[in-house]
């Protein structure tokens, strides 16, 4: 059997000078790295290096120094928010407490309070609009709050997929949205982003998150319709011609082979997982369990050793 | 240039004009010197004084405002100069038979006016006092007396108060400014109602307002339209949100200003109005101010300055600064100043802006924003009585000697009579306290067991000069719990009714029963038992019905 790889150090070759210069605090190290990455790669770096922890009095600190510096503010605020929804934990809302709730939105709100004014300084700052996504949803603020923060990042940044998921997971009805409003949107950046993008993975996670729903039916996944769609949606992009190995590769495909190995669509699944060799993110696979355990299963079912 | 004369004591300002001559009185009073039980009281001065001056036919204008109290004029010499010594001649003599009708005016005129989309952010920012009273209807206008007139204008409107101004290049022949000697009157400073700022608080759905403190300056009202340049391009054009944004500016005292923003937005896109405003203010805050709105902005208030002189506009503003002793200015040194203004300068304003900020939002949250919610009921509540809500007992009047409250399960509402600014009263009991904070305490006696004695004991705990007596409601716009209000209301013509049955039905009942005995000695000992015997139960069932309906009668008039 072949050694599951689910760090990103091994995925990206921008992660370790990233890391290492966050971990020496050195800003302008960090800054090179995320300076020379596209936009997608830029906010994925920013939420990443967001996750290490006790970032908090070093970004503050470069912050004192330079105001307008857009990507320490968002990953101060990306970190702030990933700091409160280890608080929140993954539960839903009903078994979460009310201290933890507190503490949550406690610390969301610093994260806002950042993020308010580093996007005042920085409005064509993707990052910082994709961060302030996840804020508005743990804020309850509403729909049309992030449905306006969206709009004001997409005016600059169309098709800007880390933003993009986290909008669906707004319009999604567990967020105060509908089902209808929620496959709309992802059907639409599916097809507003040039082929070979990887934004149809939307379509897929939208499926997915239905799926959940309605408690992991397998006759939901398994269904025609949503079968073709996926297919539709593999094809525009992982198995366009035109797909790339673009900063995040490794999350599209691997919910590309969740959703196919669901549909018990094997040879699909057989081919992205092919495609992803030993690579594999936890996301979405903690859905069913311990990642490593339910991938390792899972490819043994799609013919993969 | 501006020349600074004096004309029968009253300091005036000279300044050129073209076309007629325009001239104008102004006094340092307005809204802000009004107690609440008075409010009304200055406007009812500015209403009687132009009458006695027999000036029907012409140009002139008289304005009450928040800070001043103003009278202008143009036209011939001789015209502007009898309309502003009549003013003058008749402040000192106000027409008092006047009175009842000026007051019916102005209530008219109130009713036509309707509210304003901002009106009640001063009262949330100042409360019912000073800078919070232009959000107050006119309520002391019932209880002005001609003494209170007399004693508000020996007061004001006096030579040390006023100012004249002058658009020409003489003062009209024959003007004689006849008044009274007396004080320059400071403006009062400006009571707060918000423990911080920036502050929030829910308003109606559909449109966003904002307003904010700043100093004064050539750079504020700079700041007040490219504010609207940015809400413009972002709201209305780049995301189709809104489709009014405005902002206004108005100056307050001799060093700060009022800036106010308004935009609207869809019911279904209302949600994004708190995000959208904050954001546009907070990127000015940060110094991000498109050079091209600054410099569009200061050409038009360029222009706008040089036209005003042409008119001989700008000096009659120039008076009112003189009033609260800011510098009085040339067109020349303003447009220099407004020339002078940069984008640092802008966001310096900006700053301050967001710092003093009350936000009213469609009624969505603003905490997020950094925005402290504006405090909407009471901290404490008085010792005292208290009377239990008819429809919901939990919820409580409470009548003490040191003022009222009203309590919920999850609110209370508290006026102390030591910082209470009117005690509004109904010939059917209600009454309606006003705190210096803006608090409000209504009382109903129809909604409390004991209603009445709540209203009794109130009354007597009411402090000299707070109340005002309004005349009789509308019935329909009495409230009533609605169990009880059915009961209540129906009861004296029911209750009328019920004692006339009972005056019919009591001597009836009497005349049955007689007749039912009578005829159960005839039935053994007259000639036809059968006959007798059915009548006397026609009598005994006519007793029955009689006294079932005595009964009734007997229930409503005693109200059980």
């Amino acid at each position: 059997m072949s050694t599951l790889i689910f760090d990103p150090a091994l995925m990206y070759a921008e992660v370790t000078p990233l890391i290492s210069a966050l971990t020496r605090r050195d800003w302008a190290g960090c800054r090179t790295v995320l300076d020379a990455a596209p936009a997608t790669a830029r906010t994925r770096l920013i939420v990443l290096g967001g996750e290490q922890s006790d970032l908090d009095g070093f970004l503050r600190g470069v912050l004192r120094e330079a105001p307008d510096d857009g990507a320490a503010a968002a990953m101060l605020g990306s970190h702030l928010t990933t700091v409160a929804w280890q608080i929140r934990s993954r539960k839903q809302a009903q078994f979460v407490g009310r201290d933890q709730f507190r503490a949550f939105h406690e610390m969301l709100a610093a994260a806002e309070e950042v993020l308010v004014d580093g996007a005042a300084r920085n409005p064509a700052d993707a990052a910082m609009w994709t961060a302030r996504m996840p804020t508005a949803r743990g804020l309850e603020l509403g729909q049309p709050e992030a449905r306006r923060r969206y709009d004001r990042l997409s005016a600059v940044e169309p098709n800007h997929l880390p933003a993009q998921e986290h909008l669906l997971q707004q319009l999604c009805p567990k967020w105060g949205g509908t089902w209808e409003t929620a496959f709309t949107f992802a059907r639409d950046a599916m097809r507003a982003a040039p082929p070979g993008s990887p934004n149809a993975v939307l379509v897929a996670e939208a499926h997915l998150e239905r799926w959940v729903d309605a408690n992991g039916s397998d006759a939901y996944m398994r269904s025609a319709e949503v079968i073709a769609e996926l297919h539709e949606a593999a094809q525009t992009s992982i198995w366009h011609a035109g797909f790339g190995r673009a900063h995040g590769w490794v999350r599209v495909l691997s919910t590309f082979a969740m959703v196919f190995s669901l549909a018990d669509d094997q040879p699909a699944a057989e081919r992205v997982f092919a495609a992803l060799g030993g690579f594999a993110t936890k996301r979405p696979w903690d859905y069913l369990g311990d990642p490593a355990a339910v991938v390792r299963e899972r490819r043994r079912r799609a013919g993969i050793g | 240039m501006i020349e600074r004369i004096d004309v029968d004591g009253v300091p005036a300002l000279l300044a050129p004009g073209s076309g007629q001559t325009r001239a104008g009185l102004a006094f340092r009073v307005g809204f802000v010197d009004e107690p609440l039980a008075r409010r009304g009281i200055t406007h009812l001065v500015e209403h009687l004084a132009p009458y006695s001056a027999g000036v029907a036919d012409y140009h002139y204008n008289g304005a009450t405002g928040v800070e001043f109290t103003l009278f202008d004029m143009h036209g011939s010499d001789e015209d502007v100069a009898s309309f502003l010594s009549g003013v003058c001649s008749s402040l000192l003599e106000l027409p008092m038979h006047r009175l009842a009708i000026e007051k019916d005016l102005l209530r008219a005129e109130a009713n036509g006016r309707g509210a304003r989309i901002a009106d009640d952010l001063p009262m949330w920012r100042h409360g019912a006092r000073d800078y919070g009273m232009p959000g107050y209807p006119e309520w002391g206008l019932a209880a002005v007396t001609e003494d209170e007139l007399h004693e508000w204008v020996a007061r004001y409107f006096t030579k040390e108060n006023a100012v004249l101004w002058v658009a020409g290049d003489h003062v009209p022949e024959g003007l004689k400014l006849m008044l009274p000697n007396g004080e320059r009157r400071a403006l009062p400073t400006p009571s707060s109602a918000l423990p911080e700022t920036p502050a929030w608080f829910t308003g109606p759905s559909g449109v966003l307002v904002w307003d904010a403190l700043v100093p004064r300056g050539a750079a504020a009202p700079v700041f007040a339209d490219v504010l609207e340049r940015a809400m413009r391009r972002e709201m209305r054009q780049e995301s189709g949100l809104s489709y009014t944004v405005t902002t206004d500016y108005d100056t307050l005292g001799a060093e700060r200003a009022v800036v106010t923003a308004v935009a609207d937005a869809l019911p279904e896109k209302q949600g994004e109005l708190v995000g959208a405003f904050t954001g546009v203010l907070d990127a000015m805050c940060a110094g991000r101010i498109h050079e091209t709105d600054l410099a569009a902005v200061v050409k038009q208030r360029v222009e706008g300055l040089e036209e005003a002189a042409r008119r001989g506009a700008t000096v009659s503003g120039q008076a009112l600064n003189l009033l609260v002793g800011a510098p009085v200015r040339d067109v020349a040194e303003m447009i220099d100043e407004v020339r002078a203004v940069t984008v640092a300068e802008v966001a310096d304003v900006a700053a301050a802006a967001v710092a003093s900020g009350l936000l009213r939002t469609p009624g969505t949250r603003a905490d997020w924003a950094g925005y402290a919610a504006a405090p909407g009921f009471s901290d404490h509540t008085v010792d005292g009585t208290s009377y239990a809500a008819l429809a919901e007992p939990r919820d409580h009047l409470i009548i003490g000697a040191d003022g009222v409250s009203r309590t919920s399960s999850d609110t209370t509402a508290t006026v102390r009579f030591d910082a209470c600014s009117i005690v509004l009263a109904w010939p059917d009991g209600g009454r309606q306290l006003v705190g210096h904070d803006a608090m409000v305490v209504t009382v109903e006696p129809t909604l409390y067991a004991d209603g009445r004695a709540a209203v009794t004991r109130l009354d007597e705990h009411i402090p000299a000069g707070l109340r005002v007596d309004l005349p009789a409601r509308d019935p329909d716009g009495i409230p009533q719990p609605p169990a009880v209000a059915v009961r209540e209301r129906r009861a004296p013509r029911d209750r009328v009714g019920a004692v006339v049955g009972l005056i019919v039905l009591i001597p009836l009942a009497l005349l049955c029963a007689m007749a039912a005995f009578g005829l159960l000695l005839f039935i053994t000992e007259g000639e036809d038992p059968v006959y007798n015997g059915v009548l006397m139960a026609i009598f005994a069932a006519g007793l029955v019905v009689c006294g079932f309906a005595i009964h009734r009668c007997a229930r409503r008039v005693y109200g059980r």
